[in-house]
């Protein structure tokens, strides 16, 4: 069943690249955590809790050389097309996976979806994404090379969103997963990285992520990031 | 706890990736072309199965590349729809039965 999974999302990020697409997006959420245990080169260092949702974050603005409909480059493997929620935001559905795309939310309507034109979809705005995409990394996923967020804006974003979750279990998740990718920047000396990022973020942030790690009682590695 | 969580999400997109598949295979072309070939003559006929029951709808002598071509596609996508359709099904059994506590997650 995971190789399925795995043989089927490469698929879909395979013609992503040809046409173009994948090098201009991030792929976000928890297919990038086995990418980060390659990253730190040491495998079962992160929770391996991972669902069918594979979310890409599009920065914006987003232009294509040339226009592609994704569903239907898709549509042969076997998605079909559903909105979701009130809003009607788009996914590809498929019993392996479930795409989801996402924006920075912008504006005075950030619930309302994001029409990318050069995919011919939606996306669903969501607020702190550009935390996510300040400072992208290249990994190989399988042969292909892909974007994802730089392991210390994946850790301080789910610190970040952990409270705004309404499920508990969400939550819960988002700050095993932060706390597991600091511990393994502490190890692999990246530190300094860490505090960098966290000093540049706003105040509000900043609060909001000391009282994650306070109540996680995390006080070594709020130490590490707060020390100047 | 997590994972129960996880387990009812799964659960509940399956339930309804289920209706959206079932709602596509409604919207696909019915059945498929079948070409003939009777004392030397070509004859194109739509063969479906009706309340059971084979049926060949006749087309006529030619058909256009672009028709073949919808059928084609209708067909495999029909294929590939009613397989997906069949592992959402065994998820949802599976997962409904690991909420309960009788299967191992």
């Amino acid at each position: 069943m995971e190789k399925q999974k795995y043989n089927l999302c490469l698929e879909v990020l395979r013609r992503m690249k040809k046409e173009g697409v994948l090098d201009k997006i991030l792929l976000v959420g928890s297919w990038c955590v086995p990418l980060y245990e390659d990253y730190f080169k040491n495998k079962g260092c992160l929770p391996p809790l991972r669902t069918r949702d594979v979310e890409f974050l599009f920065p914006l603005p987003f232009n294509l050389e040339r226009n592609t409909d994704l569903f239907e480059l898709l549509k042969d493997l076997g998605f079909v097309l559903d909105y979701k929620g009130e809003q009607g935001y788009i996914t590809f559905q498929h019993p392996d996976l479930i795409l989801e795309f996402l924006v920075p939310a912008r504006g005075k309507e950030p619930d309302k979806p994001v029409p990318i034109d050069a995919l011919s979809i939606n996306a669903q705005a969501l607020r702190f994404m550009d935390a996510l995409a300040r400072n992208p990394i290249q990994m190989l996923f399988d042969d292909i090379k892909v974007n994802i967020p730089h392991p210390v804006d994946f850790a301080l974003h789910k610190l970040l969103i952990a409270h705004r979750r309404k499920q508990k279990e969400k939550a819960e998740k988002d700050r095993g997963q932060a706390v597991a990718l600091l511990r393994a920047l502490n190890e692999s000396a990246e530190t300094e990285t860490v505090r960098d990022v966290f000093q540049a973020m706003p105040k509000s942030w900043r609060k909001t992520i000391e009282q994650e790690l306070l109540d996680l009682k995390e006080e070594k590695t709020l130490g590490l990031i707060k020390e100047t | 706890m997590a994972i129960k969580s996880v387990l009812k999400e799964e659960l509940a997109n399956s339930l309804r990736m289920k209706k959206r598949y079932e709602k596509e295979l409604s919207k696909l072309l019915k059945g498929s072309i079948n070409k003939r070939n009777i004392k030397g003559y070509e004859y194109y006929y739509l063969v479906y199965r009706e309340n059971g029951k084979f049926k060949a709808e006749y087309k006529g002598k030619s058909i256009s590349a672009r028709e073949l071509e919808k059928y084609s596609q209708a067909k495999e996508l029909r294929s590939k729809y009613r397989k997906n359709l069949s592992q959402l099904k065994k998820q949802i059994l599976y997962l409904k039965g690991a909420l309960r506590g009788k299967a191992e997650v």
